[in-house]
């Protein structure tokens, strides 16, 4: 029983390591595409979050008016200069995803020419 | 079943290195289906491990003794329910539990991995799996828990008597997931660095996690005190013990760590700082697990003692040279965003907390390895004992939850000294109060004095924060008040969250200041029918029971405890003793309330009928305790997530 079992589980765990190679031989995965840049809404998140934060601790009278505005300020500018780096970087991003895509379509292409005459392939 | 566990074992050990070297290689080279596969490999490990975990239940269950574990674990008369205590009783059990643990979290890591660390992911997972292959590779050579016995023995050896307790099924369980556990932030600010992400995109999922395994941790230590409390028999929850520091140390600095990590999240600061915190942490995890396997000091947490101590060092110098070696190598790419901009304010008072929490981690870490150096030196070994740490660390502790009641009311980047002492006003009035009604009613102690005041001054601090927070709000959006506190507290989690942990300490400060200061402690002798007076109760010794079993004795203590010369009640103390063991474990007698214990357990049992007992009266020891669920409730709720997603995300 115990032997079976190991067996059993051997086998399915090959199965599911080996299937990815077969399953993406045609298709690579566009999730695990190297990033050149990461997602920086985050960052604008943070600020965005500074800002609330900012505007309780004003409400709760821990800071002046003074420091408020100041630091308001402040932090519209660090929300402007990231939307700035964010357009920047979802340019490059859209450029670095069509080389992808152009990767994929000549792999495609490729793949489609080794094929014996007839077989067909369904995209 | 032993052997599907051992082939099991081994299946893990291909697993996991095909998934830590296929990571690296797929990373490298760019062959996703690569990095898909080690994925998926990384998740089997769950299925594989949970299987092999399963096994050694399972013949735990069957008391198949042919297991040299089972039966160096476990027998007959053992109850089932401590089954799965005696699972991770032994070194090669726990390694088994840490194993599997750590796959778990891995894979958790690796399938909820947001898409700012997916880049780096495969850093990663090779780290987790570095560290994962060791303890696996450790057990299936050095510690195999599927290892046959020559001679099926017709009964086993049993399960440590001291680890029978309701307590045993968490304590253990909570520190080694938490000890381990430290691998998983640490491996993705390491991957984040080796995939050259040096900004701040590992900060979210390192601070989520960094409060998981902290929770866990602290869960760990408060059961452990609380085991200690009911059944070592001496009455006290905190020895100093090199296996309790070993825990400790890794929670202080990761203490520093989920506190540093807001700042970095908050204003890109500190980003060096985090790195080299969680490296601490990571070292000390890695400490702490030497020490309970087979470290050099001895210590009453010697349950998974073993020859592996040499296995363990080896590891953790590669463990603390590699990612500091890994962090020097990309130390210019680790520039903050900002630069401090003020000595007061939040960032300025997260550092202050950091450097007194890695303050009182390097005092008892000295603590800790003082009696090897002192044997290396001077070939005498010196213990360290519980004064040195009171007296030093004692005074640090205090600093720090001053400043916990201080730091929430400085706000972020810059504060003005008028706005802040307004703040501080009413929190250091009612400490003040605090401290002279203490000192009037007669408690006149320095530390204790000031322990309570401060205690008075954080939590008034955070009710002004609260109502404060609950009034800005419902002026500006009017709603009913029950509705602004939820809503407050939703809207703003860390924030509110960390408050009640806060509360949380404040709570276990009551706790340890009145069993430390004012405890009340008697070791008497009672004959059948005498009686002792302490404080104001009178307990009287009725008789002992004596009930026989397999394999032990227990005498239970009947003592009748009168208060204010008025009946109060009956209470049934414990000792059992384990001839096989030699070993004696008590369940002392506690009436808890807000106000004090009242703690009996009985020392020994002596040939003329008469019993040796300790009775103590430990003032608000319960509040110690009921720190536990608000620990949690405060980390679950800074922890859950925001349904709301990016605030930033497009419609």
């Amino acid at each position: 029983m115990s032997v079976f079992l190991s067996v059993l589980l051997g086998v399915f765990c090959v199965g599911v390591v080996v299937y990815p190679f077969f399953k993406n031989r045609y298709f690579p995965n566009m999730s695990d595409a190297p990033m050149e840049f990461a997602d920086s809404t985050s960052e604008l998140d943070n600020i965005l979050r500074s800002i609330r934060t900012l505007q309780l601790e004003y409400g709760m009278g821990n800071i002046s008016e003074e420091a408020f505005n100041r630091e308001l300020d402040q932090y519209r500018d660090d929300a402007a200069t990231c939307i700035q780096q964010m357009e920047i970087g979802r340019s490059n991003e859209l450029e670095t995803g069509v080389e992808h895509e152009i990767a994929i379509a000549r792999l495609r292409l490729q793949n489609s020419d080794d094929k014996p005459v007839g077989e067909t392939e369904t995209f | 079943m032993g052997e599907l566990g051992a082939t099991t074992l081994w299946m893990a050990i291909c697993l996991a290195t095909y998934s830590g070297v296929g990571s690296i290689v797929g990373k490298i080279f760019g062959i996703y289906s690569l990095l898909e596969s080690t994925k998926k490999s990384v998740y089997l490990l769950v299925l594989v491990l949970g299987v092999c975990t399963a096994s050694l239940v399972g013949l735990f269950i069957s008391r198949d003794f042919s297991i040299a574990y089972v039966a160096g674990h476990s027998n007959l008369a053992m109850d089932h329910i401590y089954t799965w205590v005696a699972f991770y009783a032994g070194n090669e059990g726990s390694l088994l539990y840490i194993a599997f643990v750590l796959s778990v979290m891995a894979a958790l890591a690796v399938r909820f991995a947001p898409s700012s660390v997916r880049p780096t992911l495969p850093f990663s997972t090779a780290i987790m799996m570095v560290v994962l292959v060791f303890f696996l590779v450790v057990m299936a050579l050095m510690a195999n828990p599927f290892a046959k016995l020559p001679i099926t023995p017709p009964d086993g050896e049993g399960i440590n008597p001291l680890l029978t307790h309701f307590g045993m099924f968490f304590h253990p369980p909570a520190l080694m997931a938490g000890l381990i556990g430290i691998t998983i932030p640490t491996a993705f600010a390491l991957g984040g660095i080796l995939g050259k992400q040096t900004r701040d995109e590992w900060v979210e999922i390192g601070r989520i996690w960094g409060l998981v395994i902290w929770l866990l941790l602290a869960s760990g230590l408060l059961l452990g005190s609380w085991w200690a409390y009911t059944i070592l028999g001496w009455g006290g929850f905190w020895f100093w013990d090199p296996v309790e520091n070993a825990a400790f140390m890794p929670w202080l600095v990761l203490t520093a760590f989920i506190h540093s990590i807001m700042v970095q999240r908050r204003r890109g600061m500190f980003r060096m700082w985090n790195i080299v915190i969680i490296n601490i942490a990571f070292s000390l995890a890695l400490y702490g697990m030497f020490m309970n396997r087979g470290g050099p000091v001895p210590s009453v947490h010697s349950f998974g003692a073993s020859s592996l101590g040499w296995v363990f060092l080896l590891f953790l110098a590669f463990g603390t040279v590699v990612p500091f070696a890994i962090f020097f190598w990309r130390f210019n790419l680790l520039r903050s965003a900002r630069a401090l901009e003020s000595m007061l304010s939040r960032e300025s008072a997260f550092l202050m907390n950091n450097l007194l929490l890695l303050g009182i981690a390097f005092v008892t870490l000295w603590g800790t390895v003082y009696p090897l150096i002192s044997k290396l030196i001077t070939a005498q070994e010196i213990t360290i004992a519980r004064p040195f740490y009171d007296q030093v660390n004692g005074p640090i502790m205090l600093a720090l939850i001053m400043l916990m009641g201080i730091g929430p009311l400085i706000p972020w980047r810059q504060a003005s000294v008028v706005t802040l002492c307004k703040s501080l006003m009413w929190p250091i009035i009612v400490g003040f109060i605090v401290v002279v009604i203490i000192s009037l009613i007669g408690f006149t102690k320095l530390y204790p004095l000031i322990g309570y005041g401060i205690a008075g001054m954080v939590t008034t601090g955070i009710t002004i924060e609260w109502v404060n927070g609950c009034r800005s709000r419902r002026l500006a959006f009017r709603e009913s008040y029950p509705l602004t506190f939820v809503k407050l507290l939703m809207a703003n989690r860390p924030r509110y969250g960390g408050y009640i942990v806060h509360l949380a300490v404040v709570m276990v400060l009551l706790g340890v200041l009145g069993a430390s200061f004012f405890n009340i402690q008697k070791d008497v002798v009672l004959a059948q029918g005498e009686s002792v007076d302490v404080s104001n109760y009178a307990v009287k010794y009725v008789g002992t029971n004596v009930v026989s079993r397999s394999d032990r004795v227990s005498y239970l203590t009947d003592v009748e405890v009168s208060r204010d010369g008025q009946f109060f009640k009956n209470m049934t103390s414990r000792r059992d003793f384990y001839p096989s063991f030699n070993m004696a474990s008590t369940r002392a007698a506690i009436h808890s309330t807000p106000i004090e214990d009242f703690y009996i357990v009985p020392s020994e049992n002596m040939a003329d009928g008469s019993v040796g007992i300790r009775i103590l009266v430990n003032p608000m020891m319960w509040w110690m305790w009921v720190a536990g669920p608000v620990f949690v409730l405060g980390t679950v709720i800074a922890l859950w997530p925001d349904r709301r997603g990016s605030i930033t995300k497009p419609l």
